[in-house]
């Protein structure tokens, strides 16, 4: 009898370790999941917030163009101060600046027509509001890239003679104009709604291209332009600007950006504004120093103009 | 003599066109970035259900400048890292939506930027990624995949959605217009409103692989159901040994 019970004790000591350990270690297991994922909550929500107006796939698109818009601004810059500096002469240096004139106002034309048509399908609900934001950011972003290009034009054609700049049929007017054009084509409201998409810091430009003038052909003329958005702008006054002086957003560019992001859209409105008090710029031109702080300030516009060239304002 | 002079005219006209074209081709401007048809926005999933999100941008390399500019582009280490961590904050925004629209939890890790030149160098192709953990919900069945991809995403470009070997693709909408085993395809004007895809694994779940998925709300209860049987059986085994 004693012998049956202990073998029994002893099966249901087995039985029930069986029934137990792994019960037990499923629940550590839930544990360290849960935790886990806490951890990860936590860290992601530290960097980002859901976008409760705009669906998900919209934010998708938008990320996404937006992201491209952004690369190729840098790559239409750098391919243009690369030009510029393989331009042997003045004269062929005007040349590339008239192509690139040309160029922009044609896609600033189309950036028009483009918002038009988006503003239309938005106002008579053929889109959704997250197709509108998604669209808008990118189209934003594209807005930007030419503001950006306008004042690197305007930073190169300041170093050529203006009867060479004739010649090729570039004047100071129609950059002035190109650029208030750009900064003056989409709203406050736009600019918003691009934020929420691509973020704050969106377009502000890469960080600059540290230590790249040199590489870069052209890197003096174009200095400025690293950072597109626009907001470089303000070196860009300066020849030879320096190009990392400002701002460049070396890694905290996106909390900074928030700013950035309002300068920029905003940005081409102070440009806008700028221009009509354009002496300052000119001001501004020499005050170097100051870009850093200025440069999405939108003193871009202004300072870019200003430069222009042939005596700014005279024109 | 006669046929000399439309001869001469369709000479005239050849070479007018010609002199057309190299004006043309001289004065073109190489400013804006031209994108090619090896674009693409790639989700490659894995099994538990993350999967890398790969954006490649494709550009057209023509000219000189470009490939210079390319490369220029692709040798700044402060530019790659600023792509990095835009990339990575936007896409964690669209992962913290698309996590409050399916109920799981989504976390994007490891952005990287890679740049490369194909063709000879006449193309240039810049990819984004991260990883994307929870974006496909896991089944017993298998991997199904909708948002962010079900409302109003936009891909602008082909979009590629490709499950692990093994798997098989049994349901997608809308229907994608290259198909394969494991793999989706759709082109760039695609619309991929009600977006759903669906793939079986290769076999289904075993014993030992339903022991390492996370326990539910009812299996948690399943450590206390345990003791219960387990402190009766002591009893019972104490009660035999007194007798």
């Amino acid at each position: 009898m004693n012998r049956t019970a202990t073998l029994l004790v002893a099966l249901v000591v087995v039985v029930a370790s069986a029934v137990v350990a792994p019960a037990a270690a499923a629940q550590t297991d839930t544990e360290t999941a849960t935790s886990t994922t806490d951890n990860d909550t936590d860290n992601d929500t530290a960097t980002q917030s859901g976008n409760d107006s705009v669906a998900a796939g919209a934010l998708l698109s938008g990320a996404i163009g937006v992201q491209e818009a952004e690369i190729d601004g840098e790559v239409e810059s750098r391919s243009f101060g690369i030009k510029v500096a393989q331009a042997a002469t003045d004269d062929a240096k005007a040349r590339v600046v008239g192509e690139q004139l040309n160029d922009s106002e044609g896609r600033l034309t189309e950036l028009q027509n483009r918002l038009e048509s988006l503003e239309d399908a938005h106002e008579n609900g053929s889109i959704s509001q997250g197709q509108y934001a998604s669209r808008a950011a990118k189209l934003q972003t594209e807005v930007n890239n030419i503001q950006r290009m306008g004042n690197e034009t305007a930073n190169v054609s300041e170093t050529l003679p203006r009867e060479t700049l004739e010649a090729n049929g570039v004047n100071a007017t129609a950059i002035r104009t190109l650029r208030q054009n750009a900064a003056n084509m989409t709203g406050p409201e736009v600019a918003a709604v691009a934020r929420t998409i691509a973020g704050p810091g969106a377009g502000q430009g890469p960080p600059d291209r540290a230590g790249s003038a040199g590489d870069r052909p052209g890197g003096n003329e174009t200095g400025p332009s690293d950072r597109p958005g626009g907001n470089e702008t303000g070196p860009s006054d300066r020849p030879g600007g320096n190009e990392t002086g400002p701002g460049d957003r070396p890694g905290g560019n996106e909390t900074g950006a928030t700013a950035a992001g309002n300068e920029r859209s905003g940005g081409g409105n102070d440009a806008g504004n700028e221009r009509s008090g354009g002496g300052n710029d000119a001001g501004s031109n020499g005050g170097g120093g100051a870009d850093g702080a200025q440069r999405s300030g939108g003193s871009d516009g202004g300072g870019a103009d200003s430069a222009p060239q042939n005596g700014g304002q005279g024109q | 003599m006669r046929d000399d002079v439309p001869q001469r005219s369709l000479r005239s006209l050849a070479t007018l066109i010609a002199v057309l074209g190299l004006i043309f081709t001289a004065t073109a401007p190489a400013a804006a970035a031209q994108h090619t048809d090896d674009s693409a926005f790639v989700v490659d999933l894995a099994a538990d259900g993350s999967a890398t999100v790969t954006v490649h941008l494709a550009y057209d390399l023509g000219s000189e400048e470009g490939q210079t500019a390319f490369r220029d582009l692709e040798g700044s280490d402060t530019l790659q890292e600023q792509y990095r961590t835009d990339f990575r904050d936007r896409m964690s925004r669209v992962a913290a939506t698309a996590a409050n629209e399916t109920g799981r939890e989504m976390r994007v890790s490891d952005p990287q930027v890679a740049f490369e030149t194909r063709d000879s160098g006449s193309t240039g192709v810049v990819s984004l990624s991260v990883e994307w953990a929870e974006l496909a919900a896991t089944t017993d069945d298998g991997l199904v995949v909708t948002e962010p991809f079900a409302t109003s995403f936009e891909p602008d470009r082909r979009f590629v959605l490709q499950a692990p070997d093994g798997y098989g693709l049994t349901d997608v909408s809308p229907a994608a217009d290259t198909r394969n085993a494991n793999s989706a395809e759709w082109e760039a004007d695609a619309s991929p409103d009600g977006f759903e895809a669906t793939f079986e694994s290769p076999s289904t779940p075993t014993e030992t692989s339903m022991a390492t998925t996370t326990p539910t709300g009812s299996e948690i209860g399943t450590p206390g159901f345990g003791i219960v049987v387990a402190v009766g059986a002591f009893v019972a085994a104490a009660l035999l040994l007194r007798r």
